[in-house]
């Protein structure tokens, strides 16, 4: 549905699938903060991921299937990201980072989830009026 | 596949286990700090060490963390001499546990300074899954 011209709630819902997969990866990293020879991991920025995620199937046909979403399925985990410090053990997470982390996560969580229902809300009040 | 937040609960609560079985471990070593051997010349309480590992949970594709073993600290016993110990050896020097204070002190903040962040990271999935839940909401 493109009731802009862009694909407006298409954009949020992978922003906002991207964010829970962020958060995920963050979930997984505090987890193992003391775990040995564990390396923190993290999703490559959101730019590049929509970037990547342009190539999709071609739909040649009516009875094609559509892939049901764009980038959600196949973010690509970034194994090496930077991290701050790592201890002698061998552990990279930082336990201060991945709190800064999930911080932004939730904010530009809450950030997409505003700009989702304010959206909705012009729309709905194009099709019915203002209540 | 398994949705992300929820993925991201169960993984935290893995942690908060781990976590917690290592302030155990921490506290059996203070509580035992003084423990000298039933016999004399015997062997008094050793401290217990505790490793974690991460391991794949292939339902959810994620690394939860897990307690890989407890086993002993094998560092050598302090030695004071005291012949009027009932455990003392002939000699009159007692073995006394290998636990010190302040790693304990230093174990116990750490496993308490990841214990909150797991519990902050549950706690921001679940404000992630309310605010989603909230767009059906009218208004």
């Amino acid at each position: 549905m493109e009731p802009f011209g862009i694909s407006l709630f298409g954009l949020a819902s992978d922003r906002m699938s991207y964010l829970a997969m962020r958060h995920q990866l963050v979930a997984e990293n505090v987890a193992n903060a003391n775990t040995p020879g564990y390396a923190a991991r993290d999703l490559k920025p959101f730019d590049q991921e929509l970037s990547a995620a342009e190539v999709r199937l071609a739909q040649t046909r009516k009875g094609h299937l559509e892939l049901a979403s764009t980038a959600s399925g196949n973010l690509k985990v970034d194994a090496k990201t930077k991290t701050w410090e790592i201890v002698p053990s061998g552990n990279s997470v930082s336990l201060e980072q991945e709190m800064l982390k999930a911080s932004q996560v939730v904010t530009s969580h809450a950030l997409v989830s505003n700009v989702y229902k304010s959206s909705f809300n012009m729309l709905s009040t194009a099709l019915a009026g203002p209540r | 596949m398994f949705d992300p937040l929820s993925a991201a609960m169960s993984i935290a609560s893995s942690g908060l286990k781990a976590q917690s079985q290592r302030l155990r471990v921490v506290s059996e070593n203070v509580a035992n700090a003084n423990s000298t051997a039933q016999v004399p010349g015997g062997d008094p309480y050793r401290r217990k060490t505790i490793t974690f590992d991460a391991e794949l949970d292939r339902a959810l594709g994620a690394s939860k963390v897990q307690v890989k073993s407890i086993g002993v600290d094998k560092s050598d016993f302090k030695l004071i001499h005291d012949p009027s110990h009932p455990a003392a050896a002939e000699d009159g020097y007692v073995k006394l546990p290998n636990v010190s204070a302040l790693v304990e002190m230093a174990d116990m903040r750490e496993a308490t300074r990841s214990y909150e962040a797991n519990l902050n990271i549950i706690d921001q999935a679940r404000k992630m899954v309310m605010r989603t839940t909230d767009l059906m909401r009218r208004g």
